[in-house]
């Protein structure tokens, strides 16, 4: 029994606008049926990353700065602006240069689903003004009592391959599970035959999962994760990753009443742990050796739960709290002098505790509102010692403690009208806290303008209005969806140079420090058609657009173009093939001051077969295809440094299952 | 129980050591000098350079110092220990009396700093400025003369003493104009650090062979950077005079390393010396 429901506060992702009129056991069932179709189709190889489901996903694009950890954005908002989960655990990476994103630590062979939420409905897991990406881990199975798959695909463009095992076992009143991916690929070339130097990576993801089922549909999991990834290249960026690794752990205990006033309640308690060390001895061209390890450490513990049905009131709530502890740091080597070392993050805690509740009230079977709250109470610690003294010589008053609170705010509307089509109205206001670069980050070099950014102890939180109209029309066959969204942000945080200050990298041209500013507005369309014609035809065609401006209409940077994703599958007995083309507009809207430049417009093409032979007790799976068919030599506007992405890329997947 | 010890060996001659009620013992503590309480060793720290006895003031003379001392701003610490007790003297006059005899006899002195009348945490805080390292050029002595206000008697009490350079140079020299040498040293009261530090700048000129007043009426401009880097820090606060020669600032270091401190030495609108101390910060 999966509770997938809980991700939502209100009715504004695609997934789970299905007609009222199923019974609502079926409704919690079929949202994540449905959910899970939408993301299986764009697993596109068995080999598949978390970020190639993720960037076919509404409103989401992706940051690359390299083949390897791309930043999740949704509706154009990123970083500190999203809430990031797994699994409902906080996680925070331990890179000063945003290399590692938290996603990269999850498989898609240990992922159940993604939960997008966007803007201020996405406060079940933390007050946030972007929304949030959930993402959940495949538990231990309990349907049969031995399962068991692998397999292995080799990659033309990067020679490289990856290898996956899955074992379930299901013992009397418990379950394991044990997953592997192993991931290594050499420099790819890009369209045109040109190899791109430094992206190549290797990784390897180890998870267990245990659950234990009591009595009445209790249930006790255990989950550890680890995932190491080494020589990890990044073509857009002066320097590689020398080491990225993880260790995550969660105990979490599922209460099943239905007949209490609590009818489910779940609580779990984590602890995860990164560090990463970023490797410049790979570079010709090194000024001068650096040694940056970072470390970021998480705990936390959260209770949640759904209140019994009352008169047609749904409510559920969110109790939560995590303590995060960072530190980032840079030694450089000069020739024949003393070694400099400076924090670049300093070492610091972050506190934060928080309540939400959310309640659906089904007015009527057409009729739907929701409104959700929550409150955040945050303490940041900068601790004593190098870092906080660094930071003193810009800002003499900084105190060790600084508290601060965010709180997230939405209400949604939803009505079914002329029986197939639903109009949803949403809006929020949301704010969410700086993080710890944009607080404290002490000279941390962007490559893409140049500057070194300082943070600024006296940020205030981030905050803003949204307001999310969406029409879907739903019939047996097909749906149609389209979302007009905007934001308006008081108190946005963005950079500004200091004349008077001299940067510290060589080369940099100046120093910039974060700032809040007024003003800046996002807005944008998202349409999705889904034609399903059984499993022989299925059609799947997004239309993204997002426009984001300051509040002299000047364009906001990495904001994405217009892009249109289109797959087409047919299915046949055990045989399948799709067609996807993927487009983007040219991006002209661009702030040249902070290192953008135009990016043309580009349109590839891939295809994929898949056969599926069953020789019982085993099934075998055998997937080809060919990415970036005609080879063309692209690279989206958000990947840094306009580094190409693949070109022609032939793959072949075999996976063998029982 | 030192304290114990104090009063029988003063009483020993009068035969009634043990009847002294306790109470008044007791009472008598908070009027007795400090010398009788346990207390934290003043010199944890401190290198003890030389000592001796100023004869007639019925002292011993110890001199103390942050580390060994070098061509440049000492600051110096001077105990005064009643030579029949051995217990510290808090009142006292002190004078420093630095003398360098040069090779083919002339001799001179260098700017001097005596303490005050009274001693700070039990010891007489002081500094000199040595301008020169000893070497077959010249060596050093130096003569402190003390008025041990306890007995009134003074005394003077006489040390050879060694100075070396140190690994970088603390002290730097010029002739204005005017043909006035002047000499410009340093110190950081506090061990320096990343971070904000508390700076100070001393300016002496030699007005005569024994006699190096402070400067008074000098602009100061501070401009740190990492010369492998090529970039200072910012919010540094140029050091400004004080008192007696004493300029002080703040200096800022973003990060340990090896710095140079860039001083530019004005006088009204002249610039007289541009000139810098290498510093590495740990």
């Amino acid at each position: 029994m999966n509770l997938a429901g809980f991700a939502q506060s209100g009715p504004s992702t695609p997934s789970d606008s299905l007609k009222p009129k199923m019974l609502e056991s079926v409704l919690i069932q079929s949202f994540k049926i449905d959910n899970d179709r939408f993301q299986n189709f764009y697993r596109t190889s068995k080999s598949a990353t978390t970020e190639d489901i993720l960037c076919h996903m509404e409103g989401v694009y992706l940051i690359r700065r390299g083949a390897y950890g791309q930043e999740p954005l949704i509706r154009g908002l990123s970083g500190g602006q999203l809430s990031l989960t797994i699994d409902g655990m906080k996680m925070f990476g331990a890179c000063t240069d945003k290399m590692d994103p938290i996603t990269i630590y999850i498989e898609p062979q240990n992922l159940d689903n993604i939960s997008i939420t966007p803007s201020s409905s996405g406060s079940a897991f933390g007050s946030t003004v972007g929304g949030s990406v959930n993402m959940k881990l495949a538990e231990a199975d309990f349907s049969k009592p031995l399962s068991a798959k692998a397999g292995a695909t080799y990659y033309s463009a990067s020679n490289g391959f990856t290898t996956f095992a899955v074992v379930n076992k299901r013992l009397s009143k418990s379950a394991f599970r044990l997953s592997s991916v192993y991931r290594d690929n050499q420099n790819y070339s890009a369209g045109g035959g040109d190899i791109v130097e430094n992206s190549q990576y290797r990784k390897l993801n180890l998870a267990l999962s245990a659950k234990w089922s009591f009595k009445k549909a209790d249930t006790l999991r255990a989950d550890v994760l680890t995932d190491y990834g080494w020589k990890i290249g990044f073509p857009a960026l002066t320097m590689d990753v020398g080491v990225a690794r993880t260790y995550m752990a969660s105990v979490t205990f599922n209460r099943y009443r239905p007949e209490k006033f609590l009818p489910i309640l779940i609580l779990k308690g984590y602890a995860n742990s990164i560090y990463h060390e970023m490797d410049d001895t790979h570079r010709p061209d090194v000024a001068m050796h650096m040694d940056m390890p970072g470390r970021s450490f998480t705990t936390g513990f959260f209770a949640e739960g759904n209140l019994r049905k009352m008169d047609k009131h749904n409510i559920k709530f969110r109790a939560d709290g995590y303590l995060n502890s960072a530190l980032a740091e840079m030694t450089m080597y000069p020739e024949n002098e003393e070694p400099m070392y400076m924090e670049t993050w300093p070492a610091s805690s972050r506190l934060v505790t928080g309540l939400y509740g959310n309640d659906v009230v089904q007015l009527s079977p057409e009729t739907q509102f929701s409104a959700s709250a929550r409150v955040d109470w945050a303490v940041t610690q900068l601790k004593e010692g190098i870092g906080l003294d660094q930071l003193r010589i810009f800002y003499p008053s900084v105190p060790e403690f600084q508290p601060q609170m965010a709180s997230t705010f939405t209400a949604a509307f939803s009505q079914y009208f002329l029986s197939d089509f639903q109009l949803s109205i949403q809006s929020g206001y949301g704010q969410r806290l700086p993080t710890l670069s944009e607080y404290a980050g002490f000279y941390l070099f962007n490559r893409m303008d140049g500057y070194d950014y300082l943070g600024n102890p006296e940020l205030k939180t981030e905050k803003s209005w949204n307001e999310n109209v969406s029409i879907n029309y739903l019939s047996k066959r097909f749906e149609l969806q389209v979302t007009a969204y905007a934001q308006q942000f008081k108190d946005y945080i963005f950079s500004k140079t200091d004349e008077a200050l001299i940067p510290m990298t060589p080369g940099a041209t100046g120093v910039r420090v974060y700032e809040n500013i007024d003003g800046a507005t996002y807005r944008g369309v998202d349409t999705k058609f889904v034609f399903f014609l059984s499993r022989t035809f299925q059609l799947i065609d997004q239309v993204k657009y997002v426009r984001a401006t300051t509040s002299q209409n000047e364009p906001l940077p990495l904001i994405p173009p217009l892009t249109h994703l289109l797959s087409v599958k047919y299915q046949v007995r055990n045989f399948n093939v799709q067609f996807d083309l993927e487009q983007a507009a040219e991006q002209n809207q661009i702030n040249a001051a902070y290192g953008e430049d135009a990016t043309p417009g580009y349109a590839i093409a891939n295809m994929r077969l898949g056969w599926q032979i069953v020789k019982q007790p085993l099934t075998y799976v055998l997937q080809t295809g060919i990415e970036n068919m005609f080879d063309k030599n692209y690279w989206a506007h958000l990947d840094w440094g306009n580094i190409p992405r693949p070109g022609r890329n032939i793959y072949v997947t075999l996976e063998i299952k029982f | 129980m030192s304290y114990f010890n104090h009063l029988i060996n003063h009483e020993t001659m009068k035969r009634s050591k043990f009847h002294i009620p306790l109470f008044l013992t007791i009472a008598a503590l908070p009027f007795s000098c400090a010398e009788n309480e346990p207390q934290a060793d003043p010199t944890i720290g401190l290198v003890k350079i030389t000592e001796g006895y100023a004869l007639g003031a019925g002292a011993k003379v110890e001199l103390w110092a942050k580390e060994a001392l070098f061509t440049g701003y000492n600051q110096l610490f001077v105990a005064l220990k009643d030579s029949v007790n051995n217990n510290l003297i808090v009142e006292a006059d002190v004078n420093f009396h630095p003398l360098m005899t040069m090779m083919g006899g002339m001799q001179h002195g260098c700017p001097e700093e005596d303490p005050q009348h009274d001693a700070v945490n039990k010891l007489f805080p002081g500094a000199m400025v040595f301008i020169m390292p000893t070497s077959d050029m010249g060596t050093w002595e130096l003569a402190i003369d003390v008025v041990n206000e306890q007995n009134g008697k003074s005394g003077v009490a006489e040390f050879e003493i060694i100075v070396t350079d140190p690994p970088s140079p603390m002290l730097k020299s010029f002739l204005t104009p005017e043909e006035d040498k002047y000499f410009m040293s340093y110190l950081f009261p506090e061990s320096p650090k990343v971070g904000v530090n508390d700076f100070t700048v001393v300016a002496n000129e030699m007005a005569s062979m024994m006699d190096f007043p402070g400067v008074e009426d000098l602009t100061i401009v501070l401009t740190p950077e990492m010369p492998s880097m090529g970039h200072g820090s910012p919010n540094n606060v140029n050091p400004v005079h004080e008192e007696a020669g004493h300029y002080n600032g703040k200096v800022n270091f973003t990060m340990t390393g090896d710095w140079r401190l860039n001083l530019e030495v004005w006088k009204g609108e002249v610039l007289l010396k541009e000139l810098y101390f290498d510093v590495t910060i740990e």
